[in-house]
């Protein structure tokens, strides 16, 4: 009986590592979908011209998961909340806590965008989406460094711990 | 005869009121409550919406201005109304321009956009201005709602007038002061011609260049107000471009365009008329003799392109004709 608590020990360890590793691993791709979603984004307002809740749907139906559902999420609170964009854009990008894994800067960044956007015409928007979309990748960059830094290091750190753990309870 | 002309006065005020509430989702929450308290018969006769930032909410009707109390109640006493908060003024302007100032840019610029239904919105704020030119507006605080009316039948007396004995339509200029009811004249104009009357005239193919949207109300490509089953519709065009693109493009036999204003403006009216295109244009004054001390007005009087003036006033309320002028 303690052997086997001592080996679910062990594995829940090594199930939280591996937990901790799969978002690091998951972030760099889920900032090259949001740096894709801003470059659609610009390509409908600079060259389809749409008004932007289309723009954002278009993008929302076209982006890959789960980044397309914070798309989705400032459709439906402009829609239907009557909020000032910035603000729908900031609450969506909290709500967006909850499924994608950004650090502070990479929300910072789309913070930002989201108070400019719409405001201004369309080659000052233009600007604003690019200016995002190279902070984005630069985020992705680093991001990938840290994905092969850590990657296998939180994954040792979940097994190392778990083994620790059952020697000492041993 | 007096039946008739209720059920068709009711009829009328059905449908203004309908144009009043197809505004109404384009303002703020709050304001939107308090303007649906408004009574049902002064929503039916209500010309213009005034919101202006820390300011009372006004209505222009027939009688005058009317400032709107919170609780929709109207008064003559500006300290009664309902006084407009920034925040109002900033959601009003995203429902207005559905978040996408880039998409209303060049309308910001002549200092209005225009809402779906044809409703035009006079915006105020700060000009930003480069080499002489207002290139957009900031901190916009101001918003005047000219509430558009779609009154088929009103042109009744005119279309006869501005036909000659073979049918063929003569170039004709509507001048009134602002808020006349001029644009809401040619659209029945354009209506009338397009649909033809039995035994009167016959169909025209009409093209209307929709510089601001206001008289077809396109939205997605079709046009919200009936403009006639012959009618093509250049929503957005620069009048002149669009004058122009109607006469290569098109081949109008009456082309109808809103506010002439400038010599350009005159020429390009001059150049369709030489194509053989009658001219059913509007423009702002108050006597053939006012327009003609303008640039554009001396250039029409010169060319004698118009052969029709035909005068709107308010001596009966908005959009009477005051007089039909004939030139020869």
């Amino acid at each position: 009986m303690r052997f086997w608590l001592l080996v679910t020990l062990v594995l829940g360890c090594g199930w939280l590592g591996r937990i901790a590793s799969s978002s690091v691993r998951e972030r760099p791709r889920q900032l090259a979908s949001l740096e894709w979603a801003v470059s659609r984004l610009e390509t409908e307002i600079n060259h389809t011209m749409v008004f932007l809740p289309e723009a954002l749907e278009t993008v929302a139906e076209l982006a890959p998961a789960p980044v397309d559902r914070l798309f989705r999420d400032v459709v439906c609170m402009l829609l239907e909340g009557e909020l000032p964009l910035k603000e729908a854009w900031c609450q969506a990008i909290v709500g967006a806590r909850e499924y994608l894994v950004l650090s502070g800067d990479d929300e910072r960044i789309l913070i930002n965008l989201g108070g400019s956007l719409g405001v201004s015409h369309r080659s000052d928007q233009s600007r604003h989406l690019a200016m995002a979309r190279e902070l984005l990748r630069q985020q992705e960059s680093l991001a990938r460094r840290l994905e092969q830094q850590s990657c296998r290091l939180y994954g040792a750190l979940g097994w190392a711990l778990g083994v620790a753990l059952a020697l000492m309870l041993a | 005869m007096n039946l008739h002309r209720g059920i068709e006065g009711r009829q009328q005020e059905l449908a203004s009121s309908l144009s009043y509430n197809q505004v109404l989702p384009s303002v703020a929450g709050s304001l939107r409550a308090i303007l649906a308290k408004v009574p049902a018969k002064v929503q039916a006769h209500a010309l213009e919406l005034r919101i202006r930032q820390g300011r009372p909410l006004a209505l222009v009707i027939p009688e005058g201005i009317r400032f709107v109390a919170a609780g929709g109640g109207l008064s003559m006493e500006p300290k009664e109304g309902y006084l407009v908060t920034e925040e109002e003024c900033r959601l009003t302007l995203q429902l207005m321009t559905r978040s996408s100032m880039y998409m209303v840019q060049d309308q910001l610029a002549q200092g209005f956009v225009t809402l779906p239904g044809g409703h035009r919105v006079g915006i105020g704020g700060t000009a930003f201005v480069e080499q002489g030119e207002a290139k957009t507006i900031r901190d916009i605080s101001q918003f005047s709602i000219r509430i558009a009316k779609e009154l088929p039948g009103v042109a009744s007396r005119v279309v006869p007038a501005i036909t000659d004995a073979t049918g063929r339509v003569l170039s004709t200029l509507v001048v009134s002061p602002p808020g006349c009811g001029k644009t809401t004249l040619i659209r029945d104009i354009a209506r009338q011609l397009s649909w033809g009357k039995t035994g009167s005239w016959r169909c025209h193919t009409v093209a209307i260049v929709d510089e601001r949207g206001e008289i077809a109300a396109t939205w997605q490509g079709e046009p919200q107000m009936d403009v006639g089953p012959c009618t093509d519709v250049l929503d957005g065009y620069p009048k002149i471009a669009g004058i122009m693109v109607a006469i290569r493009a098109l081949t109008p036999e009456v082309l109808i365009t809103d506010e002439l204003g400038t010599a350009a403006d005159a020429q390009a009216v001059i150049q369709a008329s030489a194509a053989g295109v009658a001219v059913v244009a509007s423009i702002h004054g108050s006597s053939w003799e006012s327009i003609k001390m303008r640039p554009g007005g001396s250039l029409l009087a010169e060319s004698q392109v118009f052969r029709r003036l035909i005068f709107l006033g308010k001596s009966r309320g908005p959009g009477t004709i005051e007089k039909i002028q004939v030139l020869s």
